[in-house]
């Protein structure tokens, strides 16, 4: 193998499969990353068995073809430190040097054998649909917050992907205190198909909307039985599914509200975040809750913490039903302003015992709903 | 005088037909109640057998414990309240409460 490349190219190449590589693996050769050079081509493959990054650069100057599995941790090191100007890399004898060629200096890795290395898997192809980038990262950002981080429930940690004949892609995710949903309407010549319904590992999600740095790309999504594609530009992440059933998650979703707060976007977030700030409490049962309260038009957060101080905001609002007092996780409120990009937002409420559900004012598409705190302030 | 004697025991006769008759009546609207008794019991024990179900998944539920169908029977930690319990319990308090109106 022998191939020349510029530096930038290189590094960029590397930096996008490396999230792949196994930090905590035992097998020595899950902590590489496989390049491989073909006569137009060099791809760089990364995996932990659970997802796979592969990277297509395209590339003239390939001398010679072959494959090279470096410790993924050494390659990027050095490729970084590298100085900006091509970079020859060639496979010397024995088979496993390869030697980085810079100017006048040079560094040689020694390599692992690539014939161990994991396989591309073939996947039994059941449906693929296609998405502008942009749109799909919104809406995976937009419910990303709400899926749980334990692993002990393996299908809340993923993100649930569903179109079921419809017109449109929903994304949900939950932690079973709150629930984020969005949906987005699939281009014409992907409706009606038949039905998609999966879960998806959060950290696959994360790492596929990292990657798309381009909005106006197209993404493919292919699913298989049991994994799942995501293919755009240069770049294919196969991931494996979550097994499980999602549990209906339409039933949790409040039909009708006895209280409606229509307020500010920015002015609600930031004074949660304040409030958010002070609430603080040494059991870490009552980290977080805010005491929320309304009097006509206006909305009043409170929180306190017997170390730090007390905090007391007033914000204007339309109240639309009947005044409220309740708690909420000031956090969870956090993560659900945050996402939410219409000037003014809609927080239905309906009883202390029911979710509180957050609407963009000026669409449909979108709803997080958080549980009311019992104890608490 | 045997006239006489002869008429009160048809007189009798007829009252006691009457009142016999009567009883058989009053003992086939028993019965009747009795079945309808036993009828209503029925439905009620059902009504209380469902009632203790839902009690006992609430209490469950109140004393720190998942009653969804996703993770049934494990620790809620911190007593977080859990949307999918919540909800399971909502619906089945209602359509109990509706089932007994």
């Amino acid at each position: 193998m022998k191939f020349s490349c510029p530096k930038e190219k290189l590094l960029k190449a590397i930096q996008i499969v490396q999230r792949a590589v196994s930090s905590k693996s035992t097998i020595p050769n899950l902590t590489g990353i496989l390049l491989e050079a073909l006569e137009d081509k060099l791809i760089f493959r990364a995996t932990d068995r659970e997802i796979l990054i592969q990277f297509e650069l395209p590339l003239l100057s390939i001398e010679r073809t072959g494959q090279a599995l470096l410790s993924a941790r050494y390659l990027s090191d050095l490729v970084r430190r590298l100085p900006d100007t091509n970079i020859t890399v060639e496979q010397q004898q024995p088979e496993q040097l390869f030697l980085f060629r810079y100017g006048k200096s040079e560094t040689q890795l020694i390599g692992m054998d690539p014939s161990d290395y994991p396989q591309l898997p073939v996947i039994d192809l059941k449906q693929k649909i296609q998405l502008e980038a942009g749109k799909f990262r919104q809406v995976i950002n937009q419910v990303s917050s709400a899926a749980a981080t334990d692993s002990l429930r393996p299908i809340f940690s993923g993100i649930y992907m569903e179109n079921t004949g419809g017109q449109s892609l929903n994304v949900v995710a939950t932690d079973t205190h709150r629930l984020a949903y969005s949906s987005i309407k699939l281009p014409e010549e992907n409706q009606d198909k038949a039905s998609l319904s999966l879960i998806v590992p959060h950290k696959t999600l994360m790492e596929v909307t990292r990657l798309l740095d381009d909005d106006e790309t197209v993404i493919s999504i292919m699913v298989g039985s049991n994994q799942v594609i995501f293919k755009f530009d240069s770049t294919t992440i196969i991931s494996r599914i979550i097994e499980g059933k999602f549990p209906n998650y339409q039933q949790v979703i409040p039909e009708k509200y006895s209280t409606r707060i229509k307020v500010h976007t920015q002015s609600f977030f930031e004074g949660v975040d304040r409030a958010t700030l002070l609430a603080q409490d040494k059991s870490k049962i009552a980290s977080s809750v805010l005491k929320i309260a309304t009097k006509g038009d206006t909305l009043i957060l409170e929180a306190r913490s017997q170390e730090i101080g007390r905090a007391y905001e007033e914000i204007p609002i339309y109240l639309e039903g009947e005044d409220v007092e309740i708690k909420f996780n000031g956090r969870y409120m956090l993560d659900a302003l945050k996402v939410i990009e219409s000037e003014e937002v809609y927080f239905d409420l309906t009883g202390n015992l029911s979710p509180g559900v957050f609407r963009p004012a000026d669409g449909k598409d979108y709803l997080y709903l958080i549980l009311p705190v019992r104890s608490g302030i | 005088m045997g006239i006489e004697v002869l008429q009160l025991v048809m007189e009798l006769e007829a009252k006691l037909k009457a009142i016999l008759e009567e009883i058989q009546e009053l003992k086939m609207y028993a019965y009747a109640l009795e079945e309808q008794n036993e009828q209503l019991r029925e439905k009620l024990y059902a009504q209380q057998q469902q009632g203790t179900a839902y009690d006992n998944l609430a209490k469950l539920y109140e004393e720190g414990f998942h009653v969804c169908h996703a993770h049934f029977g494990r620790f809620r930690p911190q007593n977080e309240d859990c949307l999918f319990c919540l909800s399971f319990l909502h619906k089945n308090n209602k359509d109990g409460s509706e089932r007994r109106e």
